[in-house]
C-alpha cells in the first residue's frame, strides 16, 4: 500500500519520455481550418466557399399556427470587417421540407433547411435558424468546401455555439443510407436526431440535443449505421 | 505575427511541457500523448479569441481529457495485467526509475475515465467540483470514480486528506 501524497509525488515527478517539440505553427494552421469551419460570416457570394455564413431565411409556413410574417432577411448582423456598410444577406428559400427540431428556447424553435449554393459542386447547402414567433429569424448556413456536396458520408458538423445570438445545436448531413448516427462526448454515446431530406431521402439531417452534445469541441468522429446495424464510415 | 497569435505561441511554450506530461499520465503512451496535446492545441487556437479572456488553460485541459477519455485507445503491452505490483520499497538503487514504471503500470490498470479522474485530480490539483465541471459529470461520479481508482492503485487516504487536498489547487 501507498499514500496519496506518495501518489501525488509520483504523478508530478518528470516523466523518463523526451516528448517531441510540438510544432506550433501545424497546430495554428490545423487550428485555423477548424475555426474556419464554423466561422461565421457575412458578405457576398464569393463567401460561400467558406462553410458557414449567415443567412437570411425566406418565407417558412410554421406547422399549425398563423401566417408567418415577412422574411427576417433584414435581421441586422455585424458587419464584415472589410466593408464600410452593414451587408445584408439575401434570403434563401428552403429547398423541400424544413426539419423543425423539436429545440425550442426563448427564440423559438431551431428548424432546419437545406438552400440552394452558388458553390460549384455543391449544389446545396444546410441552414440551422429559429423559427419565433414572428417568423423565422436568420440562421447559418453549412456548406461542404472540401468536396462534392452530394457526396458519400458526412459532411461539415458546425453549431453548438450561439452565432446568431442564441444557441444552436451541433448539426450536419450525411450522405447514405443511415438509420442510426452516434457521437461519443466524454466516453458516453449519444444517438443523434435524423429526418431525411424530402428532395432526397439519401440525404439523412441528423442533430444532437444540447444536454446530449453542448459543444463541438466535445464531439469524437460521429458513426453511421445503416438499418442493419452495418458502419457506413 | 498578429499579437493574438503571438499570445497563442507564448500559451503552448509556457504550457506544453505539462500538458505533454498530463497527457502522458493519462495515455501512457508518448505519440499518443503528443497527439493529444496537438489536437487539444489546435482546438485551443481555434477558439482562441474566445477562450484567451477566459481560461485557456483550463479550456485545454478539458479538451484533451475529452479527447482522451473519447479517442481511448489501450496501448499493448507485454506482459500486461490486471494486477497492480506492489510499490517498491524505498531504498531501492533505481527507486526513482522503478517508481515511475510501477506509476505507469499501476495507472495501465485503470479505465480512460478513472485514469483521467486520477490525473485531473492529482496531478492538476483540481477539486472534485472542478474536474466534474470540466468532464461534465456530477460530484458524486467524481468522488466514485476517484476512489475506485485509488482502491485499484492500493493508494490509502489518511482521514481528512481528500479535503485538504480538494479545492486548493491552481493546476
Amino acid at each position: 500500500m501507498t499514500d496519496l501524497e506518495a501518489l501525488r509525488r509520483a504523478l508530478q515527478a518528470p516523466p523518463d519520455e523526451q516528448f517531441g517539440e510540438l510544432d506550433v505553427t501545424k497546430i495554428m494552421a490545423t487550428g485555423t481550418r477548424i475555426r474556419r469551419r464554423r466561422r461565421v460570416l457575412v458578405g457576398g457570394g464569393a463567401m460561400l466557399a467558406t462553410a458557414a455564413v449567415l443567412v437570411g431565411v425566406a418565407v417558412i409556413p410554421q406547422l399549425g399556427g398563423p401566417a408567418p410574417a415577412p422574411p427576417a432577411d433584414t435581421l441586422t448582423t455585424a458587419p464584415p470587417p472589410s466593408s464600410t456598410a452593414p451587408y445584408t444577406p439575401p434570403p434563401r428559400p428552403p429547398l423541400g421540407d424544413v426539419v423543425y427540431t423539436g429545440i425550442k428556447d426563448a427564440q423559438g424553435e431551431v428548424i432546419l433547411y437545406f438552400v440552394r449554393t452558388d458553390v460549384p459542386n455543391v449544389p446545396f447547402g444546410l441552414v440551422a435558424a429559429h423559427m419565433t414567433a414572428s417568423g423565422p429569424r436568420s440562421g447559418v448556413l453549412n456548406n461542404e468546401t472540401q468536396r462534392a456536396g452530394d457526396a458519400p458520408g458526412f459532411h461539415p458538423i458546425m453549431g453548438g455555439g450561439s452565432e446568431t445570438g442564441t444557441f444552436l445545436p451541433v448539426f450536419g448531413y450525411f450522405v447514405g443510407p443511415a438509420a442510426r448516427i452516434e457521437t461519443k462526448v466524454l466516453g458516453k454515446t449519444y444517438r443523434a436526431r435524423l429526418a431525411r431530406w424530402s428532395e432526397n431521402p439519401s440525404v439523412v439531417v441528423f442533430w444532437w440535443p444540447r444536454e446530449a452534445v453542448p459543444d463541438q469541441e466535445l464531439l469524437s468522429k460521429p458513426v453511421a449505421y445503416d438499418a442493419n446495424g452495418r458502419r457506413l464510415n | 505575427m498578429a499579437a493574438a497569435d503571438e499570445q497563442f505561441v507564448e500559451f503552448v511554450q509556457a504550457y506544453s511541457t505539462r500538458l505533454l506530461h498530463a497527457a502522458f499520465l493519462m495515455t501512457g503512451d508518448r505519440h499518443q500523448a503528443e497527439d493529444a496535446v496537438q489536437t487539444a492545441l489546435a482546438r485551443t487556437y481555434a477558439a482562441w479569441s474566445r477562450v484567451q479572456r477566459d481560461d485557456a488553460y483550463a479550456y485545454t485541459r478539458k479538451v484533451l481529457a475529452n479527447h482522451v477519455i473519447d479517442a481511448w485507445r489501450r496501448p499493448i503491452r507485454e506482459h500486461a495485467t490486471d494486477h497492480v505490483p506492489e510499490r517498491p520499497v524505498r531504498g531501492d538503487v533505481a527507486h526513482e526509475v522503478i517508481q515511475r514504471q510501477w506509476l505507469l503500470r499501476a495507472l495501465d490498470s485503470l479505465g480512460a475515465r478513472e485514469r483521467t479522474i486520477v490525473v485531473m485530480r492529482h496531478f492538476f490539483d483540481l477539486s472534485e467540483a472542478e474536474v466534474a465541471r470540466e468532464l461534465r459529470v456530477t460530484v458524486g461520479t467524481v468522488k466514485r470514480a476517484n476512489s475506485r481508482a485509488l482502491a485499484k492503485l492500493r493508494v490509502t487516504v489518511q482521514p481528512g486528506q481528500t479535503s485538504m487536498v480538494a479545492g486548493e489547487g491552481t493546476a
